[in-house]
């Protein structure tokens, strides 16, 4: 476990976000501190709202402003500090150094223009090239996310393509300036299950190629189970729990996280009669309430925690959680499923 | 005719009995679909509109639902499942085939007739955002089939509003408020609460959790699952989520572009998954375990779903099926479609080379009211 100041590759501080609304200001990310090593896959896991994709808009400075505001907080990437930069220099770094890959593939590309000319303006984005070299540089990209007939997809337009390739496009397009990091916001979610497993199979094997970070956002712990090294949890703008993969499917810490778990029908599981359901619907992020935004759905609530916000803390081996129950209590939960 | 409220279940509910301590009978479907076609036109030129194709949506797809049963139908996207649900609503026309509800051909009944049974078919939409007028109150967006079929009067309307709302956990005096103050969750309880307001036998669920947060999905699931032994529902649930399909049906009918791959008991299809396409499907399903996930070893299916409007010949999935390619692409496959046929025990399978002697299974599934098996992924080796 790397420590603080261990010189990570990204390094996210004190990071708040805010949108203003006709009805107020939406808190949509709340004080969230995390950091990435090279090469190492970390998936954030939450539901919407829970502020995991403004998270990264942020860190890609993509936060649409107005109504968006980076409020505060600090964002190291190589050195520098990426809340600071000019614009020139961060539109420098972005589909070089940081991609993003996003959910809906079809609405990220362009429709009028070919896959040819955009991957092609992917490519020439950070380097000049003649262009007969852009082209096989297009071609080469296209093999390496598994397309073949290089030719026939790169004078197709968008709408002729299948939702999976437009999302191979995609990543063709993300790899193209050899990122360190990928962030991968839900990019599967909009895909069928077999294609889905296709696409999992290809970022991971372009991970290990081209030693890439990955940031996962997703809203399904299944698919990151085999995917990520770390795992964090959101809810209400916050981080709640993070650990590495396996103590946090084994052992969840976090109230929350064990719902999250529990409320999810499992084909490795026996069927049960009723499905463990979390009580409420999440809060709203415009009267932000004291204590624990979990605290009204809480099954574990102690007084305590409508009144302090809980901080996140080390329960052991870099296993964190921000929550003022009793340990023990959580873990009793967790067994009693386990027998029931 | 039926009374508006407490309607009487029908005929269907006697004749069941005779089915009862007979395992082998089979019970009066409530819903029989047999040979539905819905096929879409594909035409060019705005004056004069030639017909130049058809995206055949749904092909040939026959299947029956027993009173009180919920029937899983699960496919990806393109394979006709939505179009199946909204032919049985009547949504969409079928463009062959019938659809029998308790015995009675809808589409060749007289129109009051029709309405009648039709009633007693609901639907609960995908989207709780868009499937609620946002400029109708709560009271009216429940009421609203009552309305259409010109059920009670206004006073009665009321009641019954209430009494729908009260059956999905919601408070009735929600009625003056509109869609936009309710989270996603709440809608699609509202969606159905609209759907029970007219007392229906049969509610098509067009994946009714889908767009929903995993937190609040739970709650729709066991709601559902309620409303099903409180009011003895029978469900058509449509999902692309083999483990919510799992949870809450009882037979599972898969569908690829437009056919039926296999139907059979959830146990059967889940144990013993027979049609490749399924096998697959199964084996690409994520679980919530680190140490499975790591050592899962299917290999994905390649390439993608094949367009309905020009379907492969022969078996529709031959062009992605590794079973065909494990026999060495076999002729037959490209020539021949295949056709439901019974493997055993009324698990059906539409494979010429499906084999029920084969014993893998492809995916970590548990096996009911059993201990989780130790070695849960027990793949074939390449």
């Amino acid at each position: 476990m790397s420590g603080p100041g261990a010189g990570h590759l990204l390094e996210v501080r004190d990071l708040r976000t805010e949108f203003a609304t006709d009805d107020g200001v939406v808190h949509a990310v709340n004080g969230v501190s995390f950091h990435v090593d090279d090469g190492e896959t970390l998936a954030i896991v939450g539901e919407s709202g829970s502020g995991k994709s403004v998270t990264m808009l942020s860190v890609m400075r993509l936060v649409p402003q107005p109504p968006g505001r980076i409020v505060s907080g600090e964002v190291r990437f190589e050195g520098r500090d990426l809340l600071t930069l000019r614009e020139d220099e961060m539109r420098a770094l972005r589909g070089s150094r940081l991609a993003m890959i996003f959910q809906e593939p079809l609405s990220s590309l362009n429709p009028v223009f070919s896959i040819g000319s955009q991957l092609g303006e992917a490519i020439t984005a950070h380097q000049r090239l003649p262009r007969p070299a852009v082209r096989d540089r297009s071609r080469e990209l296209l093999s390496m996310v598994n397309i073949p007939g290089a030719d026939r997809v790169l004078a197709a337009y968008p709408h002729q393509l299948s939702g999976g390739m437009c999302q191979r496009v995609m990543l063709a397009m993300a790899i193209a300036g050899n990122p360190s990091i990928l962030i991968a916001d839900e990019p599967t979610t909009a895909l069928d299950i077999t294609t889905q497993l296709q696409l999992l199979e290809l970022v991971r094997r372009l991970q290990a190629q081209l030693r890439m970070a990955v940031i996962w956002i997703t809203h399904d712990l299944g698919v990151v189970a085999g995917l990520a090294d770390r795992v964090q949890v959101m809810y209400a703008g916050r981080i709640v729990e993070t650990s590495d993969v396996e103590a946090l499917y084994a052992d969840p810490v976090h109230p929350y996280t064990l719902g999250l778990l529990r409320c999810i029908p499992r084909l490795d599981e026996a069927r049960p009669e009723r499905l463990t359901s979390i009580p409420g619907s999440p809060p709203d992020l415009i009267r932000p309430m004291a204590g624990c935004a979990f605290a009204p759905r809480c099954g574990l609530r102690l007084e305590r925690c409508t009144v302090d916000e809980p901080v996140l803390e080390d329960v052991g081996e870099g296993h964190l959680r921000a929550c003022w129950a009793q340990l023990l209590d959580v873990r009793v939960t967790q067994a009693v499923r386990g027998v029931a | 005719m039926t009374g508006p409220m407490g309607v009487p279940r029908g005929p269907s509910n006697g004749r069941t009995a005779i089915a009862i301590g007979e395992t082998t009978a089979i019970p009066v479907p409530i819903l029989d679909v047999d040979a539905l076609e819905v096929h879409f036109r594909i035409t060019r030129g705005v004056v004069v509109q030639r017909r130049v194709g058809a995206v055949r949506a749904v092909d040939g797809v026959s299947f029956t639902i027993r009173p009180g049963e919920v029937l899983g139908l699960v496919g990806e996207s393109g394979s006709g499942k939505t179009t199946t649900g909204r032919a049985i609503v009547g949504l969409v026309k079928p463009t062959g085939g019938t659809i029998r509800f308790e015995g009675h051909d809808i589409e060749a009944a007289a129109p009051a007739e029709q309405r009648a049974l039709r009633r007693r078919i609901q639907i609960v939409f995908q989207d709780p955002y868009s499937s609620l007028n946002p400029r109708m109150t709560i009271g009216n967006i429940v009421a609203d089939p009552l309305r259409v079929h010109a059920i009670g009067s206004e006073k009665t309307r009321r009641e019954r509003v209430a009494e729908s709302l009260r059956l999905v956990g919601l408070d009735p005096s929600i009625v003056n408020r509109y869609p936009h103050q309710f989270s996603g969750g709440q809608r699609q309880r509202i969606g159905v609460a609209r759907a029970l307001s007219v007392s229906p036998a049969l509610v098509v669920c067009d994946e009714p959790v889908s767009a929903l947060d995993v937190s609040i999905q739970a709650q729709i699931l066991n709601l559902l699952a309620d409303l099903r032994s409180t009011l003895g529902l029978s469900y058509l649930f449509i999902g692309h989520d083999l483990a919510v399909v799992r949870h809450i049906a009882d037979r599972v009918a898969v569908m690829y572009l437009g056919r039926l791959m296999e139907l059979a008991d959830r146990d059967a299809i889940y144990r013993r998954p027979l049609h490749p396409y399924t096998r697959a499907l199964l084996g690409s399903v994520h679980v919530p375990d680190p140490a499975i996930e790591r050592r899962r070893q299917v290999v994905p299916l390649v390439g993608d779903i094949p367009s309905p409007s020009a379907p492969p010949p022969g078996c529709r999935f031959s062009s992605r099926c590794p079973l065909r390619a494990s026999l060495g692409d076999p002729e037959r496959c490209a020539t021949e479609e295949p056709t439901l046929r019974d493997l055993g025990r009324g698990h059906l399978v539409a494979c010429h080379f499906a084999d029920p002697s084969e014993p893998s299974i492809p995916a970590p599934v548990a096996l009911d009211g059993a201990e989780a098996t130790s070695t849960p992924v027990q793949h074939e080796a390449p």
